[in-house]
């Protein structure tokens, strides 16, 4: 049997509110496999957007296990975790949060200043991840030259350029409309189908959540298992 | 590229960022004048000939002594030359400030003897021994107003006014240098003889007597020369060279004080606003770099960031600041000779930069560090 790329196992996290303590996940147990395409949806509230900061290690679990590619996420350090975050994660935020003073090619290329790659080879891969995305023709255009679909493309060719082992895409197309919301579906598709990409994707929209192999449904920090649904 | 974000961060937002600039450059600017002022008046005493020494009426600088107490000085037993030394005033060409120089009446001989910080030709010493109208200016004073040995010049009096109540005129003989670039050549010196000839009131007065001690206690001369003339209708206050100079300066207050505090109040400005700009920059930066931090840079990679940031606007700004002052400190004597010999030296420069640094490390410490130790997923959260 194939072991998952990701593993959660009996997660908790708590935040703390004043002075009472909000349990937001109990005791989440989820496996994702290398190559998946993982939806998260669920009302506002259920535990969505912390699990996906526990995935891309941008947070701790009070207590469980993380597991990816059976490293123990959850026992890292912080100074091990970005260096773990800079090589296995990518991200994708609903927002883009590209930097507005740089162009796109700039933007891109972020991610290879940490590492050891020559000014040739990260040039040659951002036009490549560019390339990918399709916006090869706009690599010196800055994010305010272009429109919401395309930046959010230049987002995700910073997420793969440095060839991580999944993405965790938070609400990627919140700020499309809908038609632009699908092309960035189908390009994440593309990933998952070219490169084996593993993709864990939290969404509120049902059309975008169709787009992945498995939609996970959470409610009140747990997954709610008769509503787990798989894809064609 | 590192370069490269950090020059788009400064243009992110040009117009504050030359305000900002402005500033400092500003603020730098003060520094580069105020500090070599401000060392001016403490090398002024250190770089004075220490071996010369100075008897000043006790009580007040407009009080005289009679001119009889430099044979009485040169008895006393320890000092070996003597001259006497009388402040003239009066004005050249006109009260402007670019026309002011300083003005004393001397016995020639006897100062130039104990002077030899005063380099002038024999011949045109002899002249100013031998020409009762004579007087000698400083190299600066004669290229300043081109001046030439023959000629006469003119002065109106303030407080000696001559016999038949018009200008003076003194005959140009000599024109000194110096063997020591730091060392005054913005001073005219006129013969006494003339000047006490034919002066209305004072006849037989003087300012201060000089004296030399050679290897001797000078310390113990003065006391000597001050419990001499106790209990005189003149009482005398003798010190070397360099404390009369710091008494001179001290009559007006501390300056060197006052100009410290100038520039530390106009620095100290400078950070708040500096830092509040900082502050202000790297807050509106919060998503990004919670974006940065995602993709695996370190607290410390954007702390270095910003920091290159500010020590790229700040120095910058105080190079430009510190280069402008160097360009005015080098014209300033054309246009105001007592400046003469303020510049910008290279311990200056360097300590400038420090401040520069100093004051991006504290602007930019604060705030990056506050910003940076919230969680990721907090600031990514708040759009």
């Amino acid at each position: 049997m194939t072991e998952p790329l990701i593993a959660m196992s009996k997660v908790c996290k708590h935040y703390q509110l004043g002075k009472s303590s909000v349990p937001v996940l109990t005791n989440l147990d989820m496996n994702i496999m290398k190559g998946e395409f993982v939806g998260i949806m669920g009302p506002s509230g259920s535990g969505k957007s912390t699990t996906l900061n526990l995935l891309g290690g941008l947070d701790k679990p009070d207590s469980g296990t993380i597991s990816v590619a059976g490293k123990h996420v959850n026992e890292m350090s912080q100074a091990s975790l970005t260096r773990w975050r800079a090589q296995e994660v990518g991200f994708v935020f609903q927002a883009y949060n590209l930097l507005p003073i740089l162009s796109a090619r700039h933007n891109v290329e972020l991610p290879l200043l940490l590492t050891r790659l020559s000014r040739t080879q990260r040039k040659m891969r951002t036009e490549a991840a560019l390339e990918l995305v399709g916006l090869g023709e706009r690599v010196n255009h800055r994010p305010s030259e272009l429109s919401g679909g395309q930046q959010q493309r230049v987002a995700i060719a910073r997420a793969i350029v440095t060839d991580p082992s999944f993405l965790v895409c938070d609400e990627p197309t919140g700020d499309l409309d809908r038609n632009s919301a699908n092309e960035i579906l189908e390009l994440l598709q593309l990933l998952k189908q070219k490169q084996n990409k593993t993709i864990v994707m939290v969404t509120h929209d049902p059309k975008a959540a169709e787009y992945a192999d498995r939609i996970v449904m959470m409610d009140k920090g747990r997954i709610s298992p008769e509503e787990v649904a798989t894809c064609d | 590229m590192r370069l490269r974000l950090t020059l788009a961060n400064l243009k992110r937002r040009p117009v504050r960022t030359a305000l900002t600039g402005f500033s400092l450059i500003t603020a730098f600017l003060l520094f580069g004048l105020l500090e070599p002022m401000s060392q001016m008046f403490e090398t002024a005493a250190e770089t004075s000939d220490t071996a010369r020494w100075w008897v000043s009426p006790r009580h007040s600088i407009s009080d005289m002594l009679p001119v009889r107490y430099r044979e009485q000085v040169s008895g006393v037993q320890g000092v070996e030359n003597t001259a006497h030394i009388t402040w003239f005033g009066g004005t050249y060409i006109d009260a402007q400030r670019s026309s002011a120089f300083t003005r004393w009446v001397v016995t020639p001989e006897a100062f130039l003897d104990i002077s030899p910080d005063i380099v002038l030709a024999d011949a045109q010493r002899d002249a100013f021994i031998n020409t009762p109208t004579g007087a000698i200016v400083g190299r600066q004073i004669a290229e300043r107003f081109n001046l030439n040995v023959g000629d006469q010049i003119p002065l109106t009096a303030d407080i000696w006014h001559n016999l038949d109540g018009s200008d003076w005129h003194f005959d140009l003989v000599g024109i000194y240098d110096s063997p020591q670039d730091e060392t005054d050549t913005t001073r005219m010196f006129i013969n006494y003889r003339y000047f006490d000839e034919y002066r209305i009131v004072g006849k037989g007065l003087i300012s201060n007597v000089l004296f030399t001690t050679g290897s001797v206690n000078g310390a113990e001369v003065a006391k000597s020369i001050d419990v001499m003339f106790a209990n005189s209708e003149s009482e005398t206050r003798t010190q070397s060279e360099s404390d009369y100079i710091l008494s001179q300066v001290g009559q007006i207050g501390n300056i060197s004080f006052m100009l410290r505090s100038v520039t530390a109040a106009v620095l100290f400005t400078i950070l708040l606003l500096t830092g509040n700009t900082m502050a202000q920059a790297i807050r509106e930066r919060r998503n990004e770099y919670a974006a940065l931090r995602a993709m695996g840079f370190s607290a410390g990679d954007l702390l270095a960031l910003t920091f290159a940031e500010a020590v790229t606007l700040i120095t910058l700004a105080a190079g430009t600041g510190m280069l402008i002052a160097a360009l005015l400190l080098t014209y300033s004597d054309q246009v105001l000779p007592q400046s003469s010999g303020l510049n910008l030296g290279l311990p200056l420069v360097i300590q400038g930069i420090g401040i520069a640094i100093l004051l991006a490390v504290i602007v930019t410490l604060p705030p990056a560090i506050r910003l940076l130790n919230q969680p990721i997923a907090d600031s990514l959260r708040r759009q």
